[in-house]
């Protein structure tokens, strides 16, 4: 069957002119984009920055071991027990060696201090114990 | 008449004149091709500025080929199928099976005839049409348009067939239209 006449009706059919601006709105919905994807583009940045600088302050304040959880009342005891060791230890005259580790903490030489008769093993945890809690300030 | 290569380059430049003047040149072939697929000027309209605005962002990834007419018509042609897939599936979920053909929006002055041929070939299946009117308007090949679509052309061949066979069913040729109307007449 010839379909010549098929072919003439769809190219006979009217097209209408492209209405008047058309290349003006193509060129203005072009800027809108553009500037669309360059916000997305800076939020994009934005937010990543914003994240890279969140996690560098969670890495920074994040602790890098497990912090003592001492009360205020457990504290104070361990004060009072620990100026009662120092006045034995100025009234035995011995010498006991303490230096500062590597976070400042002091480490004690217990065995000069059990040597002297000063301290047991109870004494030996109390002093570790008030070591981490107040580090360098002993 | 400047070649469209050198637009194209001062157009990678950010030069919108350049760009504006391949709009001026290349719209109101897009727009009476996708007018003929879509059947509505409006959305014709709508989809030919996509299709530029498209190329603008793809404007890196083109090759000068002196082929950018083909290469404008692909990427309209995409453009229709894939808004023409949305579409349907919009229409589907709003359970609004009937065919849409937009009479209302249409601002063509056409004949009774005409108004007949345009509904018809918006009830062809869109992925028949679109290689019909490759063919029958824009004298495409059917290699250039297996190309356009990314298929065979052996693919093409039978798809056109396949339209011309749906756009007979809804459409009866002049000479029976106007028998048809003595008939009636008498």
């Amino acid at each position: 069957m010839n379909d010549s006449w098929l072919d003439d009706a769809i190219r006979n059919l009217p097209v209408p002119p492209a209405s008047r601006g058309f290349s003006e709105r193509t060129l203005a919905r072009l800027r809108a984009r553009s500037a669309s994807r360059r916000a997305r583009w800076r939020f994009g940045l934005l937010t990543a920055s914003a994240l890279t600088f969140a996690g560098a302050v969670l890495l920074a304040v994040w602790p890098s071991e497990p912090q003592p959880s001492v009360t205020e009342e457990e504290l104070k005891g361990l004060r009072a027990e620990i100026r009662s060791l120092r006045r034995e230890m100025e009234n035995t005259a011995v010498n006991i060696e303490v230096s500062h580790g590597e976070r400042g903490t002091l480490r004690v030489d217990m065995d000069a201090l059990f040597r002297a008769g000063v301290g047991d093993e109870t004494g030996a945890a109390t002093w570790n114990a008030l070591v981490a809690v107040e580090g360098g300030e002993l | 008449m400047i070649a469209d290569s050198i637009l194209v380059e001062r157009a990678r430049a950010h030069d919108e004149l350049a760009f504006a003047g391949l709009v001026e040149r290349y719209k109101a072939r897009l727009l009476g091709y996708l007018t003929r697929l879509t059947g509505c000027p409006s959305r014709a309209e709508d989809l030919t500025q996509e299709a530029f605005l498209r190329f603008y962002e793809r404007l890196d990834r083109y090759e000068e080929q002196g082929k950018l007419g083909a290469y404008l018509l692909r990427l309209a042609t995409r453009i229709f199928l894939s808004e023409e897939r949305r579409r349907r599936r919009r229409a589907l979920l709003s359970l609004l099976i009937q065919v849409e053909t937009d009479t209302s929006e249409t601002s063509i002055i056409e004949h009774a005839y005409q108004r007949q041929v345009r509904e018809a070939l918006t009830r062809v299946p869109a992925h028949y049409r679109a290689p019909l009117v490759l063919f029958v308007v824009e004298g495409l090949t059917y290699h250039e348009i297996a190309e356009v679509l990314g298929v065979r052309p052996g693919t093409v061949k039978s798809r056109i067939a396949r339209a011309r066979a749906a756009l007979r069913l809804h459409l009866a040729s002049p000479e029976e239209e106007q028998l048809h109307e003595r008939l009636v007449a008498r």
